[in-house]
């Protein structure tokens, strides 16, 4: 059971564990540091998702703790350095980015342009959400949880947890507002 | 709104892991039980007499005893035949104390392993040789004093 969630989470326990330390290597070490108990848990909740989240979580956070080495180095971030394209963003529903409603054909430079800095808006307005929030975010979007499973992963209360999100996404709302035409008619 | 932010956050191009994360946290779902079978511990016992059987005779060490003797097309056989030499060897170094969720501190180490292995066949002069690299976290409970 435990490899089957894996298996289907794991980009987004990666990307949760590389949300809270910010380093990659790091992150890894928290995914496989929080296995390494699974597996030896005798007895998995009905619903092992939100136990296996909030496993690699706290794995996470331990090593934010004792880490003094990663706090000394530049953060970094959880997207990719290269913009996706916008056949990339059309797919994956991003249709409505301003300038890549024209055409389906291949970028510009200007388009290309546009694209770059459109990408690096979302990632620093993401980047520098509060880590409750960032986290939020990460298991609800890049992760499919429920409110229900982020929860339970957390801990708290569900509308601490939807009210969290959707202060999040205000708050990344007017961070990219005028850049990439969020909330434009 | 919201959707709107969410479909510019989907695409987003991730970070991905990287393909040693597999082997690490599933290397560890198929290792899990091995130490605690006793017909694989006996197999890794012989699998490590196996090791020094095949390493010592190319590894310069002496002998304690003399070779028992060997018939002479038997030592042909032998010296003509493909040579496989085998070595593992493994560093352990420690990270300090961690604490999972249930309080209790535990002692983590990290050990990397290296496999060599080296095949030569002297009659047609081909040789092969491998090393796998591998790196496991281990966690021992500490002491509470």
């Amino acid at each position: 059971m435990l490899e089957q969630v894996y298996r289907e989470h794991r980009q987004g326990l990666y990307t949760l564990a590389l949300a809270i330390t910010r380093r990659p290597d790091r992150a890894e070490d928290a995914v496989q540091d929080a296995f390494a108990r699974l597996w030896q848990s005798k007895n998995l909740p009905e619903d092992p998702v939100p136990y296996v989240f909030a496993s690699v979580r706290n794995a996470a956070v331990d090593d934010v703790r004792r880490s003094v080495r990663s706090a000394a180095l530049s953060p970094v971030s959880i997207y990719n350095g290269l913009p996706p394209s916008r056949r990339d963003a059309s797919a994956a529903g991003g249709g409505s980015r301003p300038g890549a409603a024209a055409g389906h054909g291949p970028a510009g430079p200007e388009q290309s342009v546009i694209d770059a800095e459109q990408h690096r808006a979302i990632r620093d307005a993401v980047d520098a959400l509060p880590q409750p929030e960032r986290e939020a975010v990460v298991m609800k979007v890049y992760a499919g949880l429920t409110f229900d499973q982020i929860a339970q992963a957390l801990g708290e209360p569900l509308p601490t947890v939807a009210s969290r999100y959707r202060r999040a996404l205000e708050t990344l709302g007017q961070r990219i507002k005028g850049i990439v035409g969020v909330g434009h008619e | 709104m919201s959707e709107e932010i969410e479909n510019l956050l989907r695409a987003m191009p991730l970070k991905k892991p990287s393909a040693a994360l597999d082997a690490r946290v599933l290397g560890r779902s198929a290792r899990r039980w091995w130490w605690l079978a006793p017909v694989a511990g006996g197999a890794l016992a012989a699998a490590a007499a196996l090791v020094l059987a095949v390493a010592l005779p190319h590894g310069g060490q002496p002998p304690a005893a003399p070779p028992a003797p060997v018939a002479p097309a038997e030592a042909t056989a032998q010296a003509a035949g493909p040579e496989r030499l085998e070595q593992n060897w493994s560093e352990v170094s420690y990270e300090g104390l961690v604490t999972p969720d249930e309080g209790t501190p535990l002692r983590k180490f990290r050990r990397r392993t290296y496999e060599y292995v080296r095949w030569f066949d002297p009659r047609q002069g081909i040789q092969v040789e491998t090393t796998v690299p591998r790196e496991e976290v281990i966690l021992v409970k500490a002491a509470v004093q």
